[in-house]
């Protein structure tokens, strides 16, 4: 302890230091987030450069720092949340899914050959068969991924925990999407209730599990509004599912329970907007940067701007090269803007939030479930969830 | 006086104590004094969870499940000072565990795609049955034309053509009596080109015979293919590119950009296997050429015709699927054949050169 001799030593008087505020018993809690938009960005951008670098060899490391993070700004009565997952777990669940899962992705490919090569007209057909069938894996993946995060959330040294069944969890969002896409997306209200409702009712914090108060009102409610933002979704660009999208978040938000404590959701259809607007706008500007920064560099690199007119000459690169930097660049923005979206979503939750209701400490008692060891495997290989 | 806040990992109810730092220990006291938990500071760590600075989080090494938590930020200063030696804990910046974990990951894909795959697919071919093969040919014939041309493949089948053809396999011991069971057809492609698939299934381009000068080129090539088919690498080749891109999908798929990485690497490593096999099937052909007494003339002209077309585009060696042509048309005109005669009469060429007419 080489360092302590350099201390003076009244230092080491506890009187001579300012007195900590007494702990407030938080007897209405508060739920809050932190995280400062130039610190994420900042994080996020320095593990894409090292993610280049590593050729991604980072990434398990750059989740882990990543979520610390997050995790670690946002308080509930006024304790952080640590994320306390460990790198090499991430590493270790991958292996463990690839074990299982490259023969099927090795099958699933030779199967798509040979059914595209029997019939090369639907080849296109059954590309997007195997994109879908990939995705709604994904849907379990990114269940048990969460399972995995929870297991490694704590709070005031006590666990978060997932359970239920990812599978279920997958259906359920198998037959809740189809009849989405049967109605034409009216009945997604109901969807997106009836999913948001089985993860909370699935998490536990401690020994303490989620609720959902089912007896106040009914996605029907929701109705009017979504039919209203559902006509003007092809006028709005889109934009009026913002305004949609606030009001299930009241609706819903505002039905989970933990114990007695409630939360009220104060966020309007701009503040949604808001979330997203800047993202895409810089999502937007930067992939044309990283074009204009691709088309410089091959000009440079290759010195293939043969009329001067500061335009790289095509015929003179490879045709793999300017595809392949491109889409890399951009694939490489797009994981920035999507984490960064991710710290804008929490900060506008935790600007919407405030907590009703009693929380009673004592109550809340350790989580009795052992986390399992290894995790988030498949949808790291599937690449789901963002986090 | 300092505050900490301690929650034992049982209950979210913590107790208020007040902190006492020496340079070994950490004591927590309560309201008279007494001593409730104390630890050698050797024995906690920093929370690995906690990032933000506004307070500090200890953990017990013992109870990995209990929290110190004191709040006061001008703590930190004296607070790093003093346990500059805790670790962030459970994890520790544990650089050489980090290594040996990047290592073994390195090294296992690098084992599996370059060890595991080809490997794995050389007997993957001995697995598949020859009936199979066959018909994953035949739907590989029909769709390669169909691919080129976005016509369905219209084969030719005139009479006199075939028997010339026919006439040829026979020449180079490739006819029926031959055991390797060739399907070898002519399909209308105008474009100078001619493949293997699976099962022995070998297409000819017209557009190929029609760039030909001589029949001994055609002789040449269809050798070359033969080559091919007899080391089944059309299906091995499959097998491979299916197993790294499956691989690679799993296991790199997560970050951004992998899947463009994944066609680099699948184009790289797939033509360095490619240049092998061409090789392979060179030396192959050489070698039926000279048995049936057919120059390689034909063949080293052929290759020469077409240098400069493939590879040299695009000047990475190591993307081109072919072995340099001047090196394989040198190779060819470097076997001698003693007394050899055309591959086929003037005849018969003419009418190959027909048969799509």
């Amino acid at each position: 302890m080489s360092a302590v001799s350099d201390v003076p030593e009244d230092l080491y008087n506890p009187t001579a230091l300012p007195t900590a505020p007494p702990d407030a018993s938080h007897r209405r809690p508060a739920l809050a987030y932190d995280g400062r938009g130039r610190e994420v960005f900042g994080l996020v951008i320095g593990n894409a450069f090292l993610g280049l670098v590593t050729l991604g060899l980072n990434r398990f490391w750059a989740r882990t720092r990543y979520r610390r993070y997050l995790w670690n700004h946002v308080s509930f009565a006024g304790d952080r949340l640590e994320y306390m997952g460990r790198p090499d777990e991430l590493m270790v669940g991958l292996f463990a899914t690839g074990a299982i899962f490259v023969p099927v992705f090795v099958a699933l490919g030779l199967a798509i050959d040979l059914l595209s090569f029997s019939a090369p007209p639907f080849a296109p057909l059954y590309q997007a068969g195997a994109f879908v069938l990939i995705f709604i894996l994904g849907q379990l993946a990114a269940f048990r991924a969460r399972r995995f995060r929870l297991s490694r959330t704590t709070w005031r040294g006590l666990r978060f925990h997932q359970d239920g069944s990812a599978f279920g969890y997958m259906l359920r969002w198998l037959g809740w999407t189809v009849l989405a896409i049967a109605t034409a997306g009216l009945t997604l209200p109901f969807r997106n209730k009836s999913l948001y409702r089985y993860r909370m009712r699935h998490t536990w914090v401690g020994d303490q599990q989620l609720t959902y108060d089912d007896d106040s009102g009914s996605p029907w409610r929701l109705m009017p509004r979504w039919f209203l933002c559902w006509l003007l979704l092809g006028p709005t660009l889109f934009m009026s599912y913002a305004w949609y999208r606030a009001a299930e978040l009241r609706h819903i938000v505002a039905r989970t329970r933990l114990g007695t404590v409630a939360p009220t959701v104060v966020i309007s259809g701009w503040r949604v907007l808001k979330i997203y607007f800047w993202p895409v706008v810089l999502a937007i500007v930067l992939v044309i940067g990283v074009s204009v920064l691709a088309n410089w560099l091959l000009i440079y690199f290759i010195g293939a701007d043969t009329f001067g007119y500061g335009l790289a000459d095509r015929s003179k690169i490879p045709p793999w090269v300017q595809p392949l930097l491109q889409a890399v660049l951009v694939l490489l923005v797009l994981g920035i803007v999507q984490q960064f979206l991710l710290h804008r979503e929490l900060r506008a939750i935790g600007e919407a939030l405030s907590l009703e209701g009693r929380l009673d400490a004592a109550v809340i008692r350790q989580s009795p479930v052992r986390p399992r060891r290894f995790g988030e495997g498949l949808a790291d290989a599937l690449d789901v969830g963002g986090l | 006086m300092t505050v900490a806040r301690y929650f034992d990992g049982q209950s979210a109810e913590g107790r208020t104590l007040e902190a006492q730092f020496t340079p070994e220990r950490l004591e927590l006291l309560d309201a008279e004094n007494r001593t409730v938990k104390a630890w050698a500071l050797r024995d906690l760590w920093r929370s690995a969870g906690q990032v933000a600075d506004d307070r500090l989080v200890l953990v017990p090494k013992d109870a990995p499940e209990s929290r110190v938590i004191i709040d006061n930020p001008t703590l930190e200063y004296l607070i790093r000072q003093r346990i500059a030696d805790l670790r962030r804990g459970p994890q520790s910046r544990n650089w050489k565990g980090r290594l040996g974990l990047v290592a073994a990951f390195v090294a296992v894909c690098g084992f599996f795609i370059f060890y595991g795959v080809p490997n794995l697919a050389a007997l993957g071919v001995h697995l598949i049955p020859k009936e199979t093969e066959r018909r994953i040919g035949e739907v590989v014939a029909e769709a390669v034309p169909y691919m080129f041309s976005g016509k369905p493949a219209r084969y030719c089948e005139s009479r006199e053509g075939r028997a010339a053809l026919d006439r040829l396999l026979a020449r180079l011991s490739l006819g029926p009596s031959s055991g390797l069971d060739l399907k070898v057809r002519v399909v209308q492609v105008p474009i100078a080109n001619a493949f293997a698939a699976p099962g022995g299934h070998i297409v000819v381009f017209s557009g190929l015979l029609d760039d030909a000068n001589e029949p001994d080129s055609i002789a040449g090539i269809l050798a070359h293919e033969v080559g091919h088919v007899i080391k089944r690498h059309a299906l091995r080749r499959w097998l491979r590119e299916r197993g790294t891109t499956g691989f690679v999908d799993v296991l790199i798929g997560g970050v951004p950009g992998a899947s463009v990485l994944t066609s680099v690497a699948d184009v790289a490593l797939g033509s360095s296997y490619s240049r092998a096999d061409e090789a392979e099937a060179d030396a192959i052909a050489l070698d039926l050429l000279a048995k049936a007494g057919i120059s390689t003339k034909g063949l080293a002209d052929f290759f020469d015709s077409i240098r400069g077309q493939g590879d040299g585009a695009t000047g990475a060696w190591w993307l081109s699927s072919h072995p340099p042509t001047e090196e394989r048309g040198n190779r060819a005109r470097a076997v001698t054949v003693p007394n050899a005669t055309p591959a086929l009469d003037a005849a018969d060429w003419q009418a190959l050169k027909a048969i799509c007419r």
